[in-house]
């Protein structure tokens, strides 16, 4: 047998050995993507249920040890939780998310855009929370860490971001130093953000409040 | 007959009337200078506005940092209070050569608006400054009729993916390919080996298959001498055919005048010694190398008649040769 019809032996145990390694996860990342992409057009698209459903699915296709896509995925699903109002869970998740060691050696963007998604989740948390209760003691904790968090966030942009991200985290720090800072007659009195009232309609942050309240 | 003057006043030289036009632009550029600085400054304005806000001004709720000269070491921040529109933090006090103090202070805005610092620095727990030290802007990144929403905090589109299933589909196909033209080229040499293999071989497997091949091989050389024949007559013969062509006929002489034992030098000479032989060899050699010579192709073709008959068998260091140059032309043909 010649050298090359040797080589043409080994080629296809060599490729399984491949395929069978490292092609797992290349070939389930792959599969993800597509469902993935598919999520983010129905997000862009405004459809977040359909795109919540996606991200599940996705999460379920991707291989179980590709952490940087399922931190993704997780990313991208906690942010189409709130907009469907769930913005109590979104912000568990990303705690979670967050608390993990590996997450260190996530990006840096993903990890700048899970803690902001984190800190925007808060945020409405507290403001239905708000609403849904004048004591400060109820909603001034989340709010506080959400002004954290953003104020966090802006401090970095200041150094590393672009205009256009100092300027939105800018938005974000302002409107969130202003829920802590607003009386009660005041916040009544503004037009509420479609997403704070998704989460008051949900009603999650009372069930989240009742939990929190029996918890010792 | 009389000559007037021009006066230089009506007419001024070319060189006078470029100055009096640079003269004019200058004069234009500082008055406008002059105009718009001077409405700077005339512009009536109250306490507040005289303080426009400045891109570098802190949106509310963000940190930021300010230094100021007061005559006094004493100076102290008020309380944090959360319903207050802003916070003030005295972070270090220097004293200077000329006998003031230098304050590092930072703050931060809860409200937009301007903001003295009287209201939040005082001498004691009492007693606040009576006079405006400082004004401070804090600029609001909010349009007054936009939700605190952060709908905008768009998605960004999921990174590329390698296409691994197009890939390993791709080298499939490839890995395929390189299987079909390997076992392509093994037949080929098969086909090769068989054709040169040495008729006794074959002899001693089948003797009716080694008739067949017998009948083959001499079909072939007889092909490959009027393959030879046909190009030199039409003037194609390449130098190496031509070789071949003396070869063919170099080692039957050999092999006929039982010289295959002898060198080259000498079998070669013997052969031209030969009557018959030298003859011929003679002939085609004038016939290939010379192309003026008066002999017809159907003189040499006539000539070489006996040699068509040659069996491969006899000439087996030929086997390949021959194979190479029947197969090469069949190629030839297919293409054309």
């Amino acid at each position: 047998m010649k050298k090359s019809e040797l080589l043409w032996c080994v080629v296809p145990l060599l490729a399984l050995i491949f395929h069978f390694s490292v092609g797992q996860k290349l070939l389930f990342a792959e599969n993800a993507a597509a469902v993935e992409t598919n999520g983010y057009l129905a997000e862009v698209e405004g459809r977040f249920a359909k795109a919540e459903a996606l991200y599940v699915k996705a999460l379920r296709v991707a291989h179980p040890a590709d952490f940087p896509l399922r931190a993704r995925l997780d990313v991208a699903k906690a942010r189409v939780d709130i907009h469907t109002g769930d913005a109590p869970a979104a912000a568990d998740q990303l705690e979670r998310l967050l608390a993990k060691q590996s997450t260190a050696s996530l990006p840096k963007a993903l990890q700048t855009e899970t803690q902001t998604v984190r800190a925007t989740a808060l945020y409405y948390t507290a403001f239905a929370l708000r609403l849904l209760d004048s004591n400060p003691e109820r909603w001034a904790a989340k709010a506080e860490e959400a002004r954290t968090a953003f104020l966090a966030l802006h401090q970095t942009a200041l150094e590393h971001g672009s205009p256009e991200t100092v300027e939105q985290l800018a938005r974000a720090l302002e409107a969130a130093s202003k829920l802590l800072h607003y009386r009660d007659t005041e916040i009544a009195g503004i037009r509420r953000p479609p997403i704070a009232q998704a989460t008051l309609e949900r009603n999650a942050p009372a069930r989240k409040l009742n939990l929190a309240d029996e918890s010792p | 007959m009389t000559q007037t003057l021009k006066s230089p006043l009506s007419s001024p030289p070319q060189r006078f009337r470029i100055k009096r036009i640079a003269f004019g632009a200058l004069l234009l550029c500082a008055l406008i200078l002059v105009g718009t600085s001077a409405a700077r400054f005339l512009r009536p304005t109250s306490r507040h506005s005289a303080l426009k806000f400045q891109k570098n001004e802190p949106s509310v709720g963000a940190p930021a940092r300010v230094t100021l000269s007061l005559d006094r070491p004493d100076y102290t921040a008020t309380p944090d209070d959360d319903s207050a529109p802003m916070w003030v933090h005295i972070e270090k006090i220097e004293p200077k050569e000329d006998g003031s103090f230098l304050y590092h202070l930072s703050y931060a805005g809860m409200e937009s608006g301007i903001f003295n610092l009287t209201d939040y620095l005082q001498k004691s727990a009492t007693e606040r400054l009576s006079e405006p030290v400082f004004s401070l802007g804090v600029r609001s990144a909010i349009p007054e009729d936009a939700l605190y929403d952060f709908g905008d905090m768009a998605a960004s589109a999921p990174p590329k993916v390698f296409p691994y299933s197009k890939t390993v589909g791709l080298l499939g196909a490839l890995w395929l390919g390189w299987g079909v033209w390997l076992m392509r080229q093994r037949k080929l040499l098969q086909k090769e080996q068989a054709d040169g293999a040495h008729p006794e071989d074959e002899a001693s497997q089948d003797a009716a298959d080694a008739g067949k091949g017998q009948a083959a091989h001499q079909q072939k050389l007889s092909d490959v001498l009027r393959l030879l024949v046909q190009k030199a007559a039409l003037k194609t013969i390449s130098t190496k055919d031509k070789a071949l062509m003396e070869h063919i006929l170099f080692l039957y002489w050999g092999k006929k005048l039982e010289l295959d034992h002898l060198d080259d030098a000498e079998q070669l000479r013997r052969i031209l010694d030969h009557e018959e032989a030298g003859e011929l060899l003679r002939t085609v050699e004038q016939w290939l190398y010379q192309p003026a010579a008066a002999i017809s192709a159907e003189a040499i073709s006539e000539t070489l008649e006996p040699y068509m008959q040659l069996d491969m068998k006899d000439l087996p260091e030929l086997a390949a040769d021959a194979l190479r140059a029947v197969q090469s032309e069949k190629n030839l043909l297919a293409h054309a």
